[in-house]
């Protein structure tokens, strides 16, 4: 595919009109037409801009060849249009970006992988999704809190990217598995965390369950049927809120007090779900009626402003180790400042200070080495192994 | 004529330290050319001071002829990078990169200035290392020399072009 056919496909693939791309890159509508029929060639400012738009790097409209196979993202509930395409031209590239930086820092570890449960879909029922949650949570070692620790085993265990963007609607996430980057989350930053933790854990189920209901060759576009959607979330109730732990503590609650709806508050903080969460897995758990839950949710709501004190906080944009990896490569000259600032999401300015603290910080490493100074443990260095 | 290539961190440093005017002034004086990318135009919006942050304005220095700004084709950017394996050789920003196009179409007389390490890294790769200096060694070379941060420094440059010339030597980062 030439570049004239991958500018037009990139447009189009973000939803965009010539006249949008006009408005967005000043870049005049003949001008941008004339580069999609390749009556004239880009100049490498007006290429920049246009990748930037279209969250591509600049690479990708050099390539020659077919487009690589573009992974599929499986929405909960697909936002409208065209702010589904900007959201998922953002998440993709942030994964790329993250695979980009493992594959320059040589950090790609695959020792760990999760795990492929390929199960027939007709074989796929709530007893079952209730097995897989408890031996995903053994397995992982997710002990009192599974909530508390989801992200952090996902992330650094089974190098999950996780990302957290804000969109609308708030009620969605999404998942996608790409042929470099592999498993990735989407999350809504505009949730409150024990939201985000039952999102992390439905979506897991997407991804644990990919072959499944996905099949190996993706085709864009499916969306998961109701089914689906409910076996995720009985596997996420069943994974945040363990049966076993959840009975002990009711018990608890029962001999404090008895069940009332600071009790569901409680419980709810202790394992940092949402009240709704606990209540459905106690309409699940003790076979209690759709109405029962219902009454209990309202009754919750309306006194949700009184109780719902728990502090919630801003999630990080990028993962953790991505920022470490975006940092290493910075320092080892792998990446320029400009590709740390578009990784980063910062301005170049204030990518120039990352550099040059990270500069510094090298140099006097280099410095307390090269003196050859011996401290009382016979180590060249301050710092000491401990 | 010597001609040097500004980088967009180049450009903001010298303006953060307040002698930009001074090393137009200076190049002009040795009749040596400084050259500006259009995309690193674009790239060089505001510098910051303890007062907050103040905008650079090119476009007097473009008009009275100080400063020369170029760009490239895709095309030509296609080209230079078609040597390079995509998945280990440094990732430049397209600033750098059109710089860095330009330069090998124009090796003569023509150097580099700038403080981004996988820049100096490609120089290396490139077996160019003699056409990247550092904005200490170019400052010291206008009579405008000072003590900065270790990123600006001649040591900075060697050590990283040397990492680039290891990966030559290796021709690790070549399709």
């Amino acid at each position: 595919m030439s570049l004239a056919e991958r500018l037009k496909w990139a447009r189009e693939a973000m939803g965009l009109r010539l006249q949008d791309v006009f408005r967005r890159t000043e870049i005049g509508i003949s001008t941008l037409s004339d580069f999609e029929n390749a009556v004239r060639e880009p100049r490498v400012w007006q290429l920049k801009r246009l990748a930037e738009l279209y969250h591509r790097p600049l690479s990708f409209f050099l390539e020659e060849g077919p487009i690589p196979h573009q992974p599929v993202i499986c929405w909960r509930e697909r936002p409208s249009s065209p702010q589904v395409e900007e959201i998922e031209a953002q998440f993709l590239q942030l994964a790329e970006q993250y695979h980009r930086l493992e594959v320059l820092c040589q950090e790609r570890q695959t020792e760990v992988s999760l795990p492929d449960w390929d199960i027939p879909p007709h074989e796929m029922t709530y007893p079952l999704v209730q097995r897989l949650a408890q031996q995903f949570r053994s397995q992982s070692q997710l002990d009192s809190c599974p909530a508390c620790e989801l992200l952090w085993v996902l992330e650094e265990v089974y190098q999950v990217k996780v990302f957290h963007l804000p969109f609308e609607p708030t009620g969605t996430a999404a998942c996608a598995w790409g042929e470099s980057f592999g498993p990735a989350i989407l999350l809504n930053a505009r949730n409150v965390r024990w939201r985000r933790n039952f999102d992390l854990a439905h979506e897991l189920f997407h991804l644990l369950t990919w072959k499944t209901f996905r099949g190996k060759l993706p085709q864009p576009g499916n969306k998961p049927s109701e089914q689906e959607e409910r076996f995720a979330t009985c596997f996420a109730s069943n994974l945040l809120l363990p049966p076993e732990l959840l009975q002990q503590t009711l018990e608890e609650e029962q001999r404090a007090g008895g069940f009332t709806i600071p009790a569901i508050y409680r419980i709810a903080q202790r394992f940092d779900v949402s009240m709704e969460a606990v209540i459905w897995q106690i309409r699940f758990l003790y076979r209690m009626s759709d109405d029962w839950a219902s009454r209990c949710i309202q009754q919750c709501k309306y006194l949700k402003d009184f109780w719902e004190n728990r502090a919630s906080d801003s999630p990080p944009r990028l993962p953790r180790r991505y920022e470490a990896l975006a940092q290493k490569a910075l320092q080892q000259g792998l990446i320029s400042i400009g590709v740390f600032a578009q990784y980063m999401d910062i301005t170049r300015q204030e990518a120039l200070i990352w550099a040059e603290h990270l500069a510094e910080a090298q140099a006097s490493s280099l410095e307390e080495f090269s003196t050859g100074e011996t401290n009382s443990s016979g180590c060249k260095c301050d710092h000491q192994i401990t | 004529m010597r001609r040097i290539l500004l980088d967009a961190n180049v450009i903001i440093k010298l303006h953060e330290l307040g002698v930009w005017t001074e090393v137009l002034l200076h190049v002009q004086k040795r009749g040596w050319r400084l050259l500006v990318a259009e995309t690193v135009v674009s790239e060089v919006d505001y510098f910051r001071t303890e007062e907050g942050h103040v905008p650079i304005d090119l476009t007097q220095d473009f008009q009275k002829e100080l400063l020369d700004r170029f760009d490239m084709g895709a095309e030509s950017l296609r080209k230079f990078r078609s040597g390079f394996d995509p998945l280990y050789a440094p990732e430049l920003d397209p600033g750098e990169t059109e710089c860095l196009a330009f330069l090998v179409e124009n090796p003569e007389s023509t150097l580099l200035c700038t403080s981004d390490s996988a820049a100096f890294r490609t120089l290396g790769l490139l077996n160019r290392s003699e056409n990247g200096i550092s904005l200490e060694e170019f400052l010291q070379q206008i009579g405008l020399g000072r003590r900065l941060p270790y990123q600006y420094t001649e040591k900075f440059r060697v050590r990283y072009t040397h990492e680039g010339q290891r990966d030559f030597l290796q021709r690790r980062g070549f399709r």
